[in-house]
């Protein structure tokens, strides 16, 4: 008696965990990209609300989409269009990153006022304007974003040999620099970097480096191939 | 053979050389770089989504979308370019209207003492219209007399009131800086001004009508 009940025990415990064991194919788990594009989705739009509590402007690299915003409180200001851009190094991840500095060859000085009471004459249709203007920002520039992140603006070469010829020179560049310092970073032990390189409108170029503002936060949509995702489990939750 | 083919060898030798070093320096570059690619998107490729996840998460993301609509501007507000020196009226994503301002030079002047300085640059960031005013009085700051090479006036002084130098309305949004009026009309479209923005008559005077105290102005 007491080896049939024990029998039909036994029988009955793996019966019971036979029925719930669910295989791990019988789980519906969503296609890969609709998943990373929701995913994608909430970490753009945690890292816009934190820039969105604070008064300042920021600014929107949607390297995906080509265009780069200037936004404040959600609001978009202002968009350029880039005309092509390419990528070296680590991904980029999906947070609020500062910049820390504009890097160029020719800073635009301001003008000291001399005072001379010229103020009375401005109306004047000869007086000569010395102003702080977007025409006097380079064009050609590094955006110096934390995280080893560099953005280098540049615009499409004018009509001109020399021009030409310095955008040859910016190719080779582009093409030899950045494997030399992967390897010594690796040698040295270095944080990985990344460079991105922008092909801008001389206008939009100008326009940008005015807009942006040392301290002034950014959030980079890189291609989904040059995407970093640092923890999937916090990125789902 | 010649001494001086026997240099041309060895130097063609070396320069071959350092041309193989490089190439071998750059393939690994480049080999480098793509293996720490391959290993993030791998990362990537790895992870999955159950529906459930996947449901919480689009429904996490409407509940953003409902948060980031609430930090925009409800109303009308302003939009300053200072870089084009335009101004926008808007309300939602529509632009009510487009006018051309003055913006601040970005110019320098300090005192002949050397002891203060001040950069004419119009502010940039989210400001809001604190007061408004019709026929306002510009009270003359320190800096416009030392422009002028002029003495600098006791506070209270007469000298330092002006009356029709910023028009028919003025719209303060803090630190002395106001939307106002100007004289120099001809200079509408360049940096000219000590950080203020200078609008045209029949502009200043539609901006002025929708804008109320506490409106938004943001100034890039």
């Amino acid at each position: 008696m007491i080896y049939k009940l024990v029998g039909l025990i036994v029988i009955l415990t793996i019966s019971v965990g036979a029925v719930s064991y669910v295989p791990d194919n019988a789980v519906s788990y969503v296609p890969e990209n609709d998943a990373l594009t929701a995913i994608e989705e909430k970490l753009l739009l945690e890292a816009e609300l934190e820039l969105s509590k604070k008064s300042d402007l920021y600014f929107i690299f949607d390297l995906r989409e080509k265009k780069i915003q200037l936004k404040v409180k959600g609001v978009l200001l202002k968009e350029w269009v880039t005309e092509s851009m390419r990528f070296w190094g680590n991904p980029i991840p999906l947070t609020p990153l500062p910049l820390a500095n504009k890097s160029t060859l020719y800073k635009p000085k301001r003008e000291n006022i001399t005072p001379n009471g010229k103020e009375d004459k401005k109306d004047s249709p000869e007086t000569k304007v010395q102003a702080f203007e977007v025409v006097s920002m380079p064009s050609t520039y590094t955006l110096i974003i934390g995280g080893g992140i560099k953005i280098s603006i540049r615009t499409k070469p004018e009509d001109r040999f020399l021009a030409k010829l310095a955008n040859v020179g910016l190719n080779l560049k582009w093409y030899t620099a950045p494997p030399l310092l992967t390897l010594w970073g690796k040698y040295k032990k270095q944080k990985p970097f990344t460079l991105v390189d922008i092909v801008l409108d001389k206008k939009d170029a100008q326009a940008l480096y005015w807009a942006f503002t040392e301290g002034v936060e950014c959030v980079i949509i890189p291609p989904r191939d040059f995407m970093m995702l640092l923890d999937f489990n916090l990125a789902i939750n | 053979m010649p001494k001086g083919k026997k240099i041309l060898i060895v130097l063609l030798i070396f320069v071959g050389f350092l041309i193989l070093v490089f190439a071998a320096l750059e393939i690994t570059g480049y080999y480098l770089n793509a293996s720490n690619l391959a290993f993030w998107q791998k990362f990537l490729k790895n992870q999955r989504i159950d529906t459930n996840a996947y449901n919480r998460l689009l429904k996490n993301n409407e509940n953003l979308k409902k948060k980031m609509i609430g930090y925009s501007p409800k109303g009308v507000y302003l939009v300053i370019d200072t870089a084009n020196n335009l101004i926008f009226l808007r309300k939602g994503n529509v632009t009510l209207r487009q006018a051309t301002v003055s913006c601040g030079s970005g110019n320098v002047l300090e005192d002949l003492q050397g002891n203060r300085r001040w950069i004419f640059d119009t502010p940039r960031g989210e400001f809001a219209v604190d007061s408004k005013l019709r026929d306002p009085v510009w009270i003359k700051p320190d800096w416009a007399f030392i422009e002028e090479g002029k003495e600098i006036p006791p506070k209270q002084s007469d000298e330092r009131y002006e009356e029709g130098v910023l028009g028919e309305y003025a719209m303060g949004f803090g630190n002395g800086f106001f939307i106002h009026g100007t004289l120099y009309t001809r200079m509408l479209g360049r940096n000219v001004t000590h950080g203020c923005i200078r609008v045209g008559d029949d502009d200043l005077k539609a901006i002025y009508k929708e804008a109320t105290v506490g409106t938004k102005i943001y100034i890039y």
